[in-house]
């Protein structure tokens, strides 16, 4: 049985996913064989080629699997998890299989927090999860700055500016830091997950593509020490862009060259900081102040 | 030292690579890795690619820069065998 695929973000239901023409469904499918496997992001989540034709294939384990057809401009989510809850799959294909999706039709999406801390502008949160990124994106946005999305963020080089595009617009928070942050909010939050997944009142009623103002690179809270930012040189912006982009196939020659040329481009365009901090709630304010006054903003109010 | 090395060594064909500013980055496609290099290693990998001698490139550098040849040829090595030792450059 094939059943269309609902996706919980009602205010983009004619594009839930960022790609406009693309129909999402859920349902059984043969079992996907692949001719080659590709683990690429170290969370779980393979992709591969399916042996029995062009389309491609993404699954994670403890979730669900999906075939991507580029020739029908189609996807079909099978082998769900009897584990995964309905809005876990959905955010699955939201911020695992669109933003490879995309990626393929040569965009460069990064995996990043994104807030907007001043009208038509954004800044970038970028760094692995478990790292920090969205309780620093949703300490930022409880104190002012709107949220535009939590997990995958679409870039465009565009006359001499770099716009940022959020594909989702739901924050996931671990436990504690959805306690600090949104338990008193009144915030539509249910759990996914080990996370609890927040829905953003401000989301939608901000612009779809905003200038990209800059790009913080979150150190390892292991390695975290005292809170400092400091300017990257765009060789090394590029190189973390990249290293945080998502792919269909990273293997791909042509694919990976455009995602090279597209990090250069924006890697020349926007300044890029390492952040450090102490990973402490006490910190935020601290950060937030050294983050409003990096990119030319007043401090905390 | 310089002379130790191998008279075809050049570029990994799994090596793609983009310009930023005055650096590169390059990616190894087989081990989806990145590197980057800084003006001086963008040099003397653009001329690697251009099948320069070896020690064409470290004369040639140290008239450029105005240092001896020793020193040039010191920072040679480090980054010939960083690039060697990642698969980078590659006999052929």
């Amino acid at each position: 049985m094939v059943q269309a695929f609902d996706h919980p973000s009602a205010s983009r239901d004619l594009d839930p996913f960022g790609l406009p023409g693309w129909s999402f469904r859920r349902g059984e499918a043969a079992p996907a064989r692949a001719s080659s496997w590709t683990w690429n992001d170290g969370c779980g989540t393979e992709t591969g080629k399916a042996e029995d034709g062009p389309d491609r294939l993404v699954r994670t384990e403890g979730i669900a699997s999906a075939r991507v057809s580029f020739e029908t401009r189609s996807v079909l989510v099978h082998d769900v998890d009897p584990e995964a809850e309905d809005e876990l799959v959905a955010q699955w294909v939201g911020d695992h299989v669109a933003p490879r999706i995309l990626s393929h039709l040569g965009h460069l999406v990064i995996h990043a927090g994104a807030v907007a801390p001043a009208p038509n502008s954004a800044v970038l949160f970028v760094a692995p999860s478990g790292h920090g990124k969205s309780t620093l994106t949703g300490y930022l946005h409880q104190t002012g700055w709107p949220l535009l999305g939590d997990d995958a963020v679409d870039l465009r080089h565009e006359d001499e500016t770099v716009l940022a595009r959020a594909l989702y617009t739901r924050l996931k928070l671990l436990p504690d830091a959805w306690a600090q942050l949104y338990s008193q909010a009144g915030a539509d939050s249910r759990p996914t997950g080990r996370k609890i997944s927040v829905a953003v009142g401000n989301a939608a009623s901000t612009p779809a593509d905003l200038r990209l103002q800059g790009l913080f690179f979150l150190s390892d809270p292991c390695q975290a020490g005292k809170r400092r930012i400091a300017r990257l040189p765009p060789s090394e912006v590029c190189i973390e862009l990249l290293r945080s982009s998502f792919a269909l196939d990273p293997a791909d020659r042509m694919k990976a060259g455009q995602r090279m040329r597209l990090a250069s481009l924006v890697a020349n365009a926007v300044p890029g900081y390492a952040l450090t901090y102490p990973r402490t709630f006490d910190e935020l304010p601290l950060v937030r102040a050294m983050i409003a006054e990096t990119i030319g903003l007043e401090g905390p109010r | 030292m310089i002379d130790a090395y191998p008279l075809d060594l050049s570029p990994s064909p799994e090596a793609l690579e983009s310009r930023v500013g005055d650096e590169t980055v390059i990616l190894h496609l087989g081990n989806d890795t990145y590197y980057g290099l800084d003006t001086l290693g963008t040099e003397i990998w653009g001329l690697l690619k251009e099948r320069v001698p070896l020690t064409e490139i470290r004369d040639r550098l140290a008239a450029d820069y105005g240092v001896s040849a020793a020193t040039i040829e010191a920072d040679m090595v480090r980054f010939l065998d960083d690039l060697m030792r990642n698969g980078l450059l590659v006999h052929g």
